[in-house]
This record gives C-alpha cells, structure tokens and sequence, in this order.
C-alpha cells in the first residue's frame, strides 16, 4: 500500500513537473525544452554557480515574468478545484458533487457581474477588488445554503445538495440578467465567467498558495476518516466518528478553497467533478491516495489545458472553462470505458 | 453492564417509547421483539448514542451514556446494522482493518498491532479465501460475515445487532447466529439484539423484552414470555406454539387466516 503511494505519488509529480516544462516551451517565443529546467533551476542562489548562462536574457525575462507565474497560478487553481472535489464526493457521497455543489461558484459569480456590470472592478483594490468581492459572495452563499439545509442542528447530505441547486439556480438567473442587460460587444461578465488565467502574476499564486496548502494538511488529515465515511454515516458514527463535525469541517475546507480558486480565475468548471474520478478510475477508492493525487492531477490537468487555451488560436485566447471541458469529457469517457474491460476480464 | 432507566423518546408530538426500564447481565443475550413501528431500532439507536434520548438515562458500565465520547463508545460498544456494507471497492482486507479505526490516533497507528487478530478473525469466519476480493464483488451473506469481522475486529464488550439477518437466507441466518454465540461464548459479550424472527430469538437469546407501540410490555425468560396470548396482544395474530422437539425454546407455528376462522370471528 505504501509502496503503490510513493510509486503513484513520485509518478504524478514527475508528471506533473514534465508538463509545467513543456507548458513554458510554447508561446510566440519558442524557448528550448531542455533550456527550462536549467534557466529555473539558475534562480536558486546557492545552484546558480553550478549552471552556466547559456541562453539569451530575453528567455529569462518571458519565463519568470509571464509564463511561469501563468503555470503556477494555473497548478494551484487546478489543485485547489479537484482536492475540493475529491473531498466533495467523499463528504456527500455523490458522484456528481463537485467544488461547486454548494453554489460557491454562483455566489462568487454575481458578486463579479456585479461589479463587472457597473464598471467598478478596479474601484476599491486596484485589480483585487473582484477577487475580494467574488470571495466574499461566495462564502456568504455557502453561508445561506448551510442554514437553509440545517435541521436540528445537522445537515443532512440530501438537503445540503437541494439547497445548493435552489441557490445554484436562483444566483444564476441573476448573473443571466446581468449579461444580459450589459450592452458591450465583447461581454466581459461572460469571459469573466468562463474562466481564465490570462494576466495573473506572482501575486495571485502567494494568496491562493496558503489555501491551497492548509486546505490539503486538513483534508489529508480526513482521508482515512473519508474512507470510512464510504461505508455509510451510520457505519462511521459506530466506529466513532464524529460524523455531523467531521462533514461540516471538510466541506468548509474545501469550498473556502473553492471561493479562492474562483475568486482569481473565474469558474472553470468539470476540474473538480472529473479529475477526483479519473484518479479513482486508476488507483481505486482508497482517499489516502485519491486526496494527494487528486491535487496533483488537478494542477496537471489544469496546466494542459491553459496551454492549449492559449496557444491553439493564439493570439487569440480559448475560454480556459471551454478547454477543460472540451477534454475532459472524451478522456473520462475513455477511462469508464476501459474500467468496463478490465471488470468484465477479471470476471470472466 | 448495562442499565436502562425511564428513558423516553420523542419527535416531534409523536412519542416513539415510553418509560422503558431494564438491565442487561454481562455476557447475556437480550432480545428485543415487538410488531413493525413499536420503537425497536430507536431504543436500540439510543443505546448506541447516536440518536438522543428525550429523557431518563443511559448506564454503559456504570458510567453515563453520555458521560462517553463517539471515540471512547465505540472502544467499547459496537454496533452491526440490517444493511449489511454498501457494495464498494475496499477489499475484505480493508473493511476488517476499518474495525481498528476507535484504537488509532489521528496519523492512523494503532495501539497495538492488530494484524494477527484480523487475520485469526478472518479465519474463524471463513472470509480468509475472500480476503483480496472488493465487497462488491462479493454476495449479501459474504458482504454480512465481512460486517461481522469488522465489529469483531473493534473487539467490544457490547454488540448491539439490528435485524441483522433479515436479508439472509435460512442457512446464513442459523450461520451468522451461531458466529455471533461462539463469540459471545468465547469473550463474555454482552449482546442486545432487535430480532423480527420470534423463533431465532427463543432459541438464542437470554432473555426477551417486548414492546408495543413504544411501551414495554414484558421482559423475561423466553419461554415465559412466549405465550400465546400475549403473541396475539402484541403482533394480532393467531400463533400456534410449541416446544423445540431438541432445545426446548419456544417455537411458534404461523397459522393462515382461513375462511373457517374468518367465519368464526364474524360469529
């Protein structure tokens, strides 16, 4: 068990670290892979004797200033979004939970077409005033949803998931309107929806990084208590599990980095429904693997699909929310399929 | 080892049991019966502590049920549910070592090393071939023995059983009951066990308390308690009783309304 862990684990963090170099290749300027990892690995002080400068400062300059900060901030989103599913599914015990279940992505959504609609996104903070408003409007909706599905001090998982649609609904209706009333062209409330990770600097990835990781310390820290949350509530509350407590601390963990993912890269949906089922698909149910690996994964699967965003009709961007559907879907739908053969071979 | 006192419940208006009172002997068998709706699996749920009660008290141990947190409970109190494990992806390997998870600190180590237990466990019950195998892979009566091992596995002093043979056929029934008296046997449990079959509870149970529409209507022996007509006080229905021909328990014989009897009564 530990064993297939470390093996899983190193894998997807070979993977992943492959995928972040090859990412940083593609753009206007074609920077050489194997230039990369050593133009990175420069900046480290205490390396930085070691490699020789052998490439132009202008690659320096394109990495660490624009596309770099891209890929990080698009590792940290894509981790936040599917670690949040991975424990949504875990908690609710659904497999059609994800981040936004409990309308955080909504919540995060009007407070954005809010302020995009009356031309005041840069008002308050500079360019942070719609990332604090979207979070801001996302947590009170998780606020809104908790006490409309409470009932005698618990929250039953049925009720949790129905206030989440009613509210999911409601909110969208409002950002509709909105689109629909803002005359401009090119509708900034909708690529704002969409999803993008076009412009965000170091700054954005040193606020999403804290959430990221006390978010994963949390949840890691519920994979075994998941694993048996699998079994039934009932089941866990005989074997002494706090179960009302235990729900309750998971799904604030995870939609607090939910609303900070949103609130910096708008809502970029399928990430957190179906990268937590292709990890399941692959390394089966057990959460102490599924939590880390989701994360990882996330971050992999986010990072392929801004780099195709951003390079397939460059100049041009792709909404990155369109990408990750687009595939998304046909790669999971390869996945349920192969899982179906290799049922059916053991059976036989 | 365990003493029930005056406990009421309620939701609501609806008063679900009234004044229930009684005592349960170290390493005995109590069986609760009554008709559907009469507040058997509530009262068995309050023992357990997951439902509270509205009044009166709970004694586990001579200590308070609710002087217990979940964690301390569950060292000493398990409880094997009707559902038998949903139908998921854990080998039976894995759903046993799940019954440690009262004696493990938060980073998953357990007091003490529990790998021989699980496996002699896995052998008395024999799921040893099954071992590997996912649950879902497995049937109903496997999937109940690998629920068995788990609460095995948590080594209680209390077993609380809720209908737990009601989707098992004849033969896994008399299995699974004669599993759970060996164990009894063997470590002294003490067992509360909410029964729908009369005949399993006569012959394996200790003593036998009968409640209807809430309210505690008899506690004793089971031949004491088995007597015609408080079978059809309780359940309304006509039953024909007679002693086990080997063990002597109480066994009743279910009687179809015929039309003769339905003449009778309109009589």
């Amino acid at each position: 068990m530990n064993r297939t862990g470390l093996l899983w684990g190193g894998g997807g963090i070979l993977l992943l670290l492959f995928t972040i170099c090859v990412s940083a290749t593609i753009g206007s300027v074609h920077i050489p892979l194997q230039q990369i990892p050593a133009i990175l690995l420069h900046q480290i002080p205490w390396l930085q004797d070691m490699i020789p400068k052998t490439w132009p400062g202008s690659y320096e300059q394109i990495l660490l200033k624009v596309r770099i900060p891209r890929i990080a901030i698009g590792v940290l989103v894509g981790a936040c979004l599917s670690l949040s599913g991975a424990a949504f599914q875990g908690v609710l015990r659904n497999p059609l939970a994800d981040p936004y279940t409990l309308g955080v992505s909504s919540g995060a959504s009007v407070g954005a077409a809010f302020m995009i609609y009356f031309g005041i996104q840069y008002s308050l903070v500079g360019q942070w005033s719609v990332p604090i408003v979207a979070f801001t409007t996302g947590v009170l909706t998780l606020w809104l949803v908790m006490r409309l599905a409470q009932d005698e001090g618990k929250i039953p998982t049925e009720r949790l998931i129905l206030a989440g649609v009613v509210m999911q609904a409601f909110l969208g209706a409002f950002v509709s309107l909105l689109v629909a009333l803002s005359d401009q062209t090119i509708n900034e409330i909708m690529f704002w929806l969409m999803g993008s990770l076009s412009l965000r600097g170091w700054a954005y990835s040193a606020v999403l990084g804290p959430y990221l990781v006390i978010g994963f310390i949390i949840v890691m820290g519920y994979a075994r208590t998941m694993n048996i949350l699998a079994l039934g509530e009932r089941e866990a509350a005989h074997l002494g599990i706090r179960v009302d407590r235990t729900k309750m601390i998971i799904l604030l963990t995870a939609t607090f980095m939910t609303a900070a993912a949103v609130s910096v890269s708008g809502v970029i949906g399928f990430v957190g429904l179906i990268v937590p089922h292709m990890i399941r698909l692959l390394v089966g149910s057990n959460y102490k693997l599924i939590v880390p690996l989701s994360a990882i994964g996330g971050g992999i699967y986010m990072v392929i699909a801004d780099t195709l965003a951003r390079s397939v009709l460059a100049p041009t961007e792709i909404p990155l929310g369109v990408v990750t559907a687009f595939i998304g879907a046909p790669f999971f739908a390869y996945l349920l399929h192969r899982n179906k053969k290799t049922r059916r071979g053991r059976m036989s | 080892m365990i003493r029930v006192e005056h406990v009421d419940k309620h939701y609501g208006a609806a008063k679900v049991l009234q004044d229930i009172h009684f005592e349960v002997e170290p390493g005995t068998c109590l069986g609760i019966i009554g008709p559907n709706g009469s507040g058997k699996s509530t009262l068995l749920q309050c023992i357990s502590g997951v439902e509270p009660t509205s009044s009166g008290k709970i004694v586990i141990r001579n200590q308070p049920l609710s002087a217990y947190s979940r964690k301390a409970l569950s060292q000493h109190l398990a409880v094997l549910q009707q559902e038998t494990l949903p139908p998921v992806g854990y080998s039976v390997q894995e759903v046993l070592e799940m019954g440690r998870f009262p004696f493990q600190n938060w980073l998953g180590r357990d007091q003490a090393d529990a790998s021989s237990l699980i496996a002699g466990i896995a052998e008395q019950l024999n799921l040893a071939e099954l071992i590997d195998r996912p649950l879902h892979e497995l049937s109903g009566g496997q999937r109940q023995r690998v629920a068995l091992g788990k609460v095995m596995v948590q080594q209680p002093e209390i077993l609380l059983l809720d209908e737990p043979t009601t989707y098992l056929d004849i033969r896994y029934q008399l299995q699974f009951m004669d599993y759970v008296r060996k164990w009894q046997r063997d470590c002294g449990l003490t067992i509360i066990a909410v029964l729908h079959d009369l005949n399993l509870a006569a012959q394996y149970c200790d003593q036998l308390l009968v409640l209807h529409e809430g309210k505690q209507v008899a506690i004793g022996k089971p031949a004491e308690i088995l007597s015609r007509e408080r079978v059809h006080e309780v359940f309304g229905t006509e039953p024909i009783i007679i002693p086990h021909p080997v063990n002597g328990a109480p066994q009743i014989l279910l009687q179809p309304d015929s039309h003769e009897t339905l003449g009778n009564e309109a009589k």
